[in-house]
């Protein structure tokens, strides 16, 4: 049952349509621009999956970003990571970096440091699709984790234990799964793994080199030993494969749609990217069932949104507004990440993502939000509903929009405000929430 | 502006050809004023008395020389589409003649544009020598036109005559003649105005809107270039910034960054602009505004106060402003909005915790003088501690009531540093440490960050020293400690100046600005790249044009005059760079 579950799914003719390919770039990618949607579905699955896994083109990623780091905003951080998710390259890759940041949430706001957090960034870039032990251990080493979980403070006889206990709970394992008496030990193996100045350093004098006991298993335990200690754990692979699938399926997996991953990715020796690409071409991922089941976030959705539209957004703007709807890259609310699902939604956020929707809809071709509704819609007035659906909300809708959509055309004289009224209309919508 | 270019563009193409069929209607009185021709609902007028003069040097005009041979200038003329020589010649031989030539006859006394915002309409108005060299130039222009379309003799009569004027109407655009007057407008009903007022002698046009005669009448002489704006009717047309700016009279911030009489200049009901070229000297922008809503209380001289010592270097910026910050919070109930009072409220209480329970407007910043100098210098990094940005630093130099008012700032400073790390500790940030320092007899306090260990990038943060001392009345605020210790030296033993004559003043070195923008050129891009989406080279680019603007400019000194509360005055000299530099 469970291999069945992740057997490659073949479409027979007719299904590999336009409903199918934008619920793979929906959830793979940040969206598909009309030219990318119509690349995949000119050429199917196979090629279109091997596309969204093509690493970096080669391009330095941090060019853009490097002479402003000294300036100590993150806000220039957050509008670079906004550039790269519009731009599009490296789907699969940037997925991965918003999944990991997501799990091992790093906030600035305490770390106070941009260069710091952006080499996080970048290890999650370039590590993201890798080993998984390898992400781990450096993670582990890593000066902005460092900062945010105390590991400078961590010190022989008076051990900090907040990494060790996140580690265990939040990154590798979940609760359950350890105990309290191996999160102390496993903190007295990281003591002394702090940071001088923007580099990890290994502070000998306050390292604890005494027996520790992690898992029933006793020695002179440090970080690493402890790190390779919770990645033997059967827990583990369990645990990174409910977050694979909490990211790119569905938001409750099912228990044996967990089994079946975490299976995979052992056998894929811990390869995320692997995993990730049978998860990706599976019949669970495009089974109707798990279609249009997450609510999107925001940066997704705005990504989404903006490159489906074939619009241009400012990365600054775009990383204000994401922000505003209540995901500020590089800063998540809690270690646990952002709680996702319904939380994205309440009164505050909906206004934001209500008001951010309707000006993409009404951008004009000038300014921070430029989007050209006349190319992407057909000259046809009477056409206009249709099409508008087709591209926002292939899988069709609750019966009501279509009909909505034509009342809007039909009492909108001027065609440049017909044409963002329709397209906000179906933004707006709940059901192009979920992605 | 925009609106404007096609009409232009159109009024180097369709003329206008004379005849003798006209001559029923007196011609127009040689004194009329022009401003009298456009109709009142343009918004916006724009007279180029200046352009016989320049239309006549043509391309030797000192200025464009003086353009022509700048990097600015080089890199405009990269972009168009053949060089003003080239282009002169093409336009000679189309019309069978000087073009400029024809242009400066046809405009010889005077030239005016009217626009009417929220439509596209437009007209410009322009009267010749003498009606013949009009009816000369005209012919000329119409028989070119004739001969590029192939209909020869098609525009020997005009299509129309109102008001006694003959009329063509050469597709969307209108144009008529009358004597040395010439109309041509992209809206008939537009132009019929024009010739109405034109065979009205008491018609009045801009003349009309309240304050516009007056204006008219004291403008430079020699101006190149003068413009009305009715701004209070045109920010119906205007966007969001626009209105903003349009609110700073009431705006805390705007007030306290631009002051009184910017703040007012920017909230009148209308404004007149001056822009006279120096040859190749430089240009003068005169700003006058109609009908000011200026804040008196806070204006210049509203409150007696001594003006700080003169400061020598000049830097990159220095400036001699009047904030009567004191007042900003004692009149904040009758002067500012009631929606930012809760923030006064909150700086008062924050204020109190500082300055000993006393209050901040009536018994802290009561005592200082209204008059603050500003300045703003390049700085020397130590090569370890070079920041990865490099800003310069600035500093305000205040007067105080006596010279043993000094010392609750220097507390206040104190604290707000020990608060700030207290903030910063409770994050589990590093926090600032407090230095004392001395020059001559003068103490600095001073914090910093600790230095970044070797080999780390150094933030910004490393860039920021925040300084403060006082020397004798002068309170000396800085963002380097290093600033402050040369303003320290600077002030010891000079006496303010009691003479109560001041003007506010800003002077900026642009050959020091360019520095800096070579100096952070990547970082300028990458950030115009994140605020905007520009890809690299289109982002180069704009930042390229700035660093040639700089160039071209020397230096940049603004003036307000406040004489008339409800007329103040901004005069904006711009000094172009010499030789070399302006490449």
């Amino acid at each position: 049952m469970s291999e069945a579950l992740l057997e490659a799914w073949h479409p027979r003719p007719g299904e590999w349509d336009r409903a199918a390919a934008q619920h793979l770039f929906r959830r793979a990618a940040f969206g598909a621009r009309p030219e990318e949607l119509e690349r995949a579905l000119a050429e199917g699955l196979e090629p279109t999956l091997a596309r969204l896994f093509e690493p970096p083109t080669g391009a330095d990623s941090s060019a853009a970003i490097r002479p402003l780091l000294a300036a100590g905003q993150i806000e220039l951080l957050q509008a670079w990571w906004m550039a790269l998710i519009l731009e599009g390259g490296a789907p699969v890759h940037e997925r991965m970096v918003l999944v990991w940041h997501d799990l091992f949430a790093t906030s600035n706001d305490k770390v106070d440091d941009v260069s710091l957090m952006h080499a996080q960034n970048e290890l999650f870039r370039t590590r993201g699709l890798g080993d998984f032990r390898e992400l781990l251990h450096a993670l582990a080493r890593d000066p902005a984790m460092l900062r945010w979980l105390d590991g400078d403070t961590n010190r022989r006889g008076h051990p900090n234990e907040n990494f060790a206990r996140e580690l265990l709970e939040l990154f590798a394992l979940g609760i359950g799964n350890y105990g309290e008496q191996d999160i102390r030990e496993a903190a007295r193996a990281f003591s002394g793994w702090g940071t001088a100045g923007r580099a990890f350093a290994l502070r000998h004098e306050h390292h604890d080199e005494g027996l520790k006991t992690v898992f029933g298993r006793t020695g002179n335990w440090n970080g690493d030993d402890v790190v390779d200690l919770v990645l033997a754990q059967p827990a583990c692979a369990r645990h990174v494969a409910r977050v694979l699938l909490e990211a790119f399926v569905a938001p409750q997996p099912e228990a044996e749609w967990t089994e079946a991953l975490a299976g995979v990715l052992a056998a894929a020796e811990w390869r995320i990217d692997r995993a990730l690409r049978i998860l990706l071409a599976s019949r669970l991922f495009f089974s109707p069932a798990v279609r249009r089941a997450r609510i999107a976030g925001p940066v997704e959705l705005l990504a989404t949104s903006a490159r489906t539209l074939g619009a241009r957004l400012a990365p600054k703007r775009a990383a204000r507004m994401a922000a505003d709807m209540g995901q500020a890259l590089f800063r998540p609310p809690s270690v646990k990440g952002w709680d996702g699902g319904r939380t994205w939604i309440h009164s505050g956020t909906w206004i934001a993502r209500h008001n951010a929707l309707v000006a993409l809809a009404s951008a004009g071709s000038q300014g921070e939000l430029q989007v050209d509704l006349e190319a992407w819609l057909t000259k046809d007035r009477a056409g206009w509903p249709e099409r508008v659906l087709e591209r926002l909300l292939p899988e069709g809708d609750s019966g009501t929009i279509a009909e909505e959509l034509r009342q809007v055309v039909a009492r909108t004289s001027e065609d440049r405000t017909a044409r963002a009224a329709a397209v906000a209309l179906v933004l707006t919508s709940p059901e192009y929430q979920l992605f | 502006m925009n609106r404007i270019l096609p009409i232009a563009a159109l009024a180097s193409l369709a003329m206008f050809r004379p005849l003798s069929w006209l001559g029923t209607r007196p011609p127009l009185a040689p004194e009329r004023d022009l401003a009298s021709l456009v109709p009142e609902e343009c918004l916006v007028y724009v007279e180029a008395s200046g352009l016989p003069s320049w239309l006549t040097q043509g391309l030797e005009h000192p200025f464009l020389r003086h353009l022509q041979a700048s990097g600015l200038g080089q890199a405009w003329l990269s972009t168009l589409p053949m060089s003003p020589v080239d282009g002169l010649a093409r336009a000679d031989a189309w019309l069978g003649g000087s073009s400029l030539g024809t242009a400066a006859g046809l405009t010889e006394r005077g030239l005016a544009l009217g626009f009417v915002p929220g439509t596209e309409k437009s007209v410009i108005v322009a009267r010749g020598h003498d009606a013949a060299t009009v009816e000369q130039g005209l012919g000329r222009v119409l028989d070119a036109i004739e001969r590029q379309y192939g209909w020869p003799g098609g525009l020997d009569v005009p299509t129309e005559r109102w008001s006694g004027a003959g009329v063509w109407i050469l597709g969307a655009a209108v144009v008529a003649r009358h004597g040395d007057l010439l109309v041509l407008a992209n809206d008939r009903g537009l132009a019929e105005e024009v010739l109405e007022l034109a065979a009205d002698p008491e018609g009045r046009g801009q003349l009309a809107h309240p304050g516009f005669a007056a204006h008219h009448a004291a403008r430079p002489s020699d101006a190149t270039i003068w413009a009305w704006l009715e701004l209070a009717e045109l920010e119906a047309h205007g966007d969001e910034g626009f209105r903003k700016l349009r609110a700073a009279n009431r705006s805390p911030a705007a007030q306290g960054i631009l002051g009184a009489r910017i703040a007012a200049l920017l909230s009148a009901r209308a404004l007149s602009v001056a822009l006279r070229f120096e040859g190749d000297q430089g240009v003068e922008v005169r700003m006058r505004a109609s009908e000011a809503p200026c804040v008196e209380s806070l204006a210049p001289l509203a409150r007696r106060g001594d003006v700080p010592a003169e400061i020598d270097g000049r830097g990159l910026a220095q400036a001699l402003l009047y904030r009567d910050y004191a007042r900003y919070f004692t009149q904040r109930v009758e002067v500012f909005g009631p929606e930012s009072l809760p923030a006064f409220a909150e700086a008062v209480t924050n204020g109190a915790l500082f300055f000993e329970g006393q209050d901040l407007g009536e018994e802290v910043l009561a005592h200082v003088s209204p008059w603050i100098r500003f300045v703003s210098r390049e700085l020397e990094f130590a090569p370890d501690l070079r920041p990865g940005i490099p800003l310069p630093g600035a500093a305000i130099v205040a007067l105080l009531d006596q010279e043993d008012a000094g010392e609750p700032w220097t507390s206040a400073f104190q604290s707000l540093v020990s608060v700030i790390n207290l903030d910063r500790a409770q994050k589990g940030q590093p926090n600032m440490r407090l230095h004392l320092l001395r020059e001559g007899d003068v103490e600095i306090s001073t914090a910093r960050f600790s230095a970044p260990v070797a080999a780390d990038g150094v933030d910004m943060r490393y860039n920021l020293e925040p300084a403060l001392a006082v020397v004798g009345r002068h309170l000396v605020l800085g963002t380097h400690a290093s600033l402050v210790r040369d303003l320290v030296r600077e002030l010891s033993g000079k006496a303010p100046d009691v003479a109560q004559v001041a003007r506010e003043t800003l002077w900026l070195d642009a050959s020091g600005w360019r520095s800096l923008v070579e100096q952070n050129f990547e970082a300028l891009v990458a950030n115009k790249r994140l605020e905007t989406g520009l890809a690299r080279p289109a982002a180069e680019q704009e930042i390229h044009a700035l660093q040639l603007a700089l160039a071209f400019v020397e230096s940049a000194r603004l003036e307000l005059d406040g004489a008339e509360a409800r007329a103040p005055e901004l005069r904006l000299e711009l000094h172009f760079a010499r030789g070399e530099v302006g490449r």
